[in-house]
């Protein structure tokens, strides 16, 4: 698992996830999805590089939408792989955290 | 019929390679992509309970794995902590974003991707069986 985060100066910022967001790929993620969640108030999340996405991952995503939300904050995915976004509507988190196809898409939703 | 088997100590890195080794020996094998995901899904998510709540992460673990005609059915054998995934309580995935609960979401999808899914102890190991569907 690797991350990239951009747009680090503004209210929002945006990680990309490339790789595998297993048990291991959690650990890689855990401290930066947290200290964004922390520190931004809309949070995009490029998931279209991310092949597998077990339930430690997911956990991670509703972790740091539970910081966001509660400071009228928001996260939002963008562009899963068919089999990630079943797994996300398997774990019943999509009504938590919108997905969209586009990263335009997910700016334009937490605004 | 294809068989596979390994043996694991399931350490976080460990798990994920495996996961591959399954994966790849499935789609070798002519199992459609999603079905390959359930699989390698299912022995992730049960490796990683054996791993964080088995008491023993350092017992090896054995995985077995058949590809039939409509089906992949598959064994895990770990030395962990008894326990059946089966009486997991059912975590409530329509809870608003404040009281969602966490926990239990492994072993939610784990039932929900199995066609069947069992549990014995024989005293010293958990045998935890499950089927996945062909599609």
């Amino acid at each position: 698992m690797q991350f990239i985060i951009s747009d680090e100066a503004g209210a929002t910022a945006k990680i990309v996830l490339v790789g595998k967001l297993d048990i291991a790929g959690a650990d890689v993620i855990a401290l930066a999805l947290a200290t964004l969640a922390g520190s931004k108030k809309g949070l995009v999340v490029d998931l279209s590089g991310v092949t597998f996405l077990a339930s430690i991952g997911v956990r991670h995503l509703v972790m740091a939408t539970k910081t966001l939300t509660r400071k009228g904050g928001k996260l939002v995915l963008v562009g899963p792989t068919d089999a990630v976004k079943e797994v996300l509507v398997t774990s019943g988190v999509t009504d938590l955290m919108p997905i969209v196809a586009t990263e335009r898409d997910a700016y334009a939703l937490i605004g | 019929m294809a068989r596979f088997t390994a043996d694991i100590t399931p350490h976080p890195e460990a798990i994920g390679r495996l996961a591959d080794d399954v994966s790849d020996f499935l789609r070798g094998a002519g199992v459609d992509a999603r079905a390959v995901h359930h699989v390698a899904l299912v022995i992730e998510e049960i490796l990683t309970n054996v791993a964080t709540h088995g008491g023993c992460p350092d017992l090896p673990a054995t995985i077995a794995l058949e590809v039939r005609q409509d089906r992949v059915s598959g064994e895990i054998g770990d030395q962990g902590r008894s326990f059946d995934p089966r009486t997991a309580p059912t975590p409530d995935i329509d809870a608003p974003i404040d009281e969602r609960q966490i926990g239990g979401l492994g072993l939610h999808l784990v039932k929900h991707l199995t066609s069947a899914l069992e549990y014995r102890s024989d005293g010293t190991q958990n045998w935890t069986t499950f089927c996945i569907p062909r599609t």
